[in-house]
C-alpha cells in the first residue's frame, strides 16, 4: 500500500463497507501459483493414489498436454468466483530414474513466484515439477481439468519443446495481472499467453496482448463480504497498475474454460475427485 | 486522491481475502522436509516411489521429436502418429530428490598432488 496508515486504512475499510452493503462488484482475484510444500489436505498415501488417478484418467482420455487447476487455499478463504490458486500444464512424457532407466507419466510445468528469500514475491519462475506434489498441496478434494483439442495440443507441445514457451515468461509477477497488459503475469496468464501464441502461431507478445483484448473475457472477481475487508493491509504481489484504474479483471479456472470451450479449443472442462471424476 | 482511494481499497480487500498467503509460491526447504517424509511414508506402505525423477526432454524424448527439427510447428506427423497411440502411466510416483544435507563433519577436501 503506497498511502499507509490509520487514516487510509479506514477510508479504505469504509468504502470497501460500503460497496459491500450495496452490493457493488469489488474486483479481486488470485492466480497464485505454487507451493512444492505439502497442505495437509492429503496424507502421502492419498496423494500418491489421487495424483496417480488423475494421470490414468488423463492418459485414458488421451491427453498429452492438458491443463490442471488447484488450490492451496479452502474455498472459504477464496474470493467469490475463484476456485482455484494456481495451474499448470501437465504433459505426459518419458521421466528418468536415477539410473537412468525410464518410464512414462506426467510432468508439471509451473509459474510460481519467489518465497521472498532467495526471490523476490514480486518476481517469478519456471519450474518443472510432478503430480504428486500438485496434488500434494490441494486443500480440497477437487482439481479442476481442461482437455485440449488435438491440434492446440500439437501446437503447444511444441512450444514447450523447443523451449518458445519461455520466451513469453515476464517476471514480474503480480497476484492479480491483468491478460490485457503486458507488465506483469502470473501462473494463469502465463498460461493463456502459451496459449495463445499456440492458437494464432505468434510469440509476439504485443501481438498476443491485442489478439486477447479482442477475444478474451477475464473473471471480474466480486469480494462483497465485510470481513474480506479486515486482515494484511499490504502485499507486494498485489498490483494495479496493469489494470488502468479499471475494475480487476484476471484470468482463472472458469475464465480460461469458457474461452477454450466456446471456440472449439477445448474438448472437455471437469472437476476430479479421489476415487471418481466429476464431470461438469 | 480518487485513485488513492481505489488502489488502497483493491490492496485492503485482497490482502483480506486470504490471497496474501495463497499457496503461490515453492518453499524449497519445507518442501524438502515434505518430500522426505512423504517419500519414507509412501515407501513404506509399499508404494512405488522414485526420488530424484527427472523429466527427459521433450525434445529428446521421442514422443515429441521425430520432427527432424526443433522450431514450433515443424513437429507434426510423427509426433501425432505417437499422440494417437493409447498412453500409457506407469506405477511410479515420481518425486523430486530432498535437498541432500551436507555433512558438517567432514573435513576440508586434500589439495590434489
Amino acid at each position: 500500500m503506497s498511502h499507509s496508515g490509520l487514516g487510509s486504512a479506514l477510508k479504505a475499510i469504509c468504502l470497501g463497507t460500503a460497496m459491500a452493503v450495496l452490493g457493488v462488484p469489488v474486483a479481486t482475484a488470485d492466480s497464485g501459483s505454487g507451493a512444492a510444500a505439502t497442505s495437509d489436505f492429503f496424507t502421502p498415501e492419498e496423494a500418491g493414489a489421487y495424483s496417480k488417478q488423475i494421470e490414468r484418467e488423463l492418459a485414458a482420455k488421451g491427453a498429452r498436454i492438458a491443463i490442471v487447476f488447484r488450490t492451496g487455499r479452502t474455498r472459504d478463504k477464496l474470493p467469490d468466483g475463484i476456485d482455484y490458486t494456481h495451474g499448470a500444464f501437465w504433459v505426459h512424457q518419458t521421466i528418468a530414474r536415477p539410473d537412468g532407466s525410464t518410464f512414462k507419466g506426467y510432468v508439471t510445468y509451473n509459474l510460481f513466484h519467489g518465497d521472498g528469500e532467495s526471490l523476490s514475491r514480486e518476481q517469478s519462475y519456471l519450474a518443472e515439477a510432478f503430480p504428486f506434489e500438485f496434488v500434494a498441496s490441494s486443500a480440497v478434494d477437487d482439481l479442476g481439468v481442461i482437455l485440449l483439442e488435438p491440434e492446440l495440443q500439437r501446437r503447444l507441445l511444441s512450444l514447450l519443446a523447443d523451449g518458445s514457451y519461455e520466451d513469453l515468461h515476464d517476471t514480474d509477477y503480480s497476484l492479480i495481472a491483468s491478460p490485457f497488459d503486458d507488465r506483469f503475469q502470473n501462473c494463469n496468464e502465463f498460461m493463456l499467453d502459451v496459449i495463445a501464441a499456440a492458437l494464432w502461431e505468434t510469440t509476439d507478445y504485443d501481438q498476443i496482448k491485442a489478439n486477447l483484448r479482442a477475444h478474451f473475457t477475464a473473471t471480474r472477481v466480486r469480494v462483497g463480504l465485510l470481513a474480506r475487508t479486515f486482515g494484511p493491509l499490504a502485499d507486494s504481489r498485489l498490483k494495479t497498475k496493469d489494470h488502468r484504474g479499471q475494475p480487476i479483471l484476471t484470468v482463472t479456472f472458469a475464465s480460461l474454460a469458457d474461452f477454450l470451450t466456446q471456440n472449439g479449443y477445448a474438448t472437455e472442462v471437469f472437476k476430479t475427485a479421489p476415487g471418481s471424476v466429476q464431470t461438469g | 486522491m480518487k485513485s488513492h482511494y481505489f488502489a488502497t481499497l483493491i490492496v485492503s480487500v485482497m490482502a483480506g481475502s486470504g490471497l496474501a498467503h495463497a499457496d503461490s509460491f515453492q518453499n524449497a526447504s519445507q518442501a524438502a522436509a515434505d518430500s522426505a517424509e512423504a517419500s519414507a511414508r509412501l515407501v513404506a506402505s509399499g508404494v512405488q516411489v522414485t526420488l530424484g525423477a527427472t523429466a527427459v526432454p521433450l525434445a529428446a524424448s521421442g514422443a515429441v521429436a521425430n520432427a527432424g527439427g526443433s522450431a514450433a510447428n515443424q513437429i507434426a506427423g510423427d509426433l501425432w502418429d505417437a499422440a494417437n497411440a493409447p498412453l500409457t502411466v506407469d506405477d511410479d510416483i515420481a518425486m523430486a530428490q530432498p535437498l541432500p544435507r551436507l555433512n558438517q563433519d567432514v573435513g576440508p577436501v586434500e589439495q590434489a598432488e
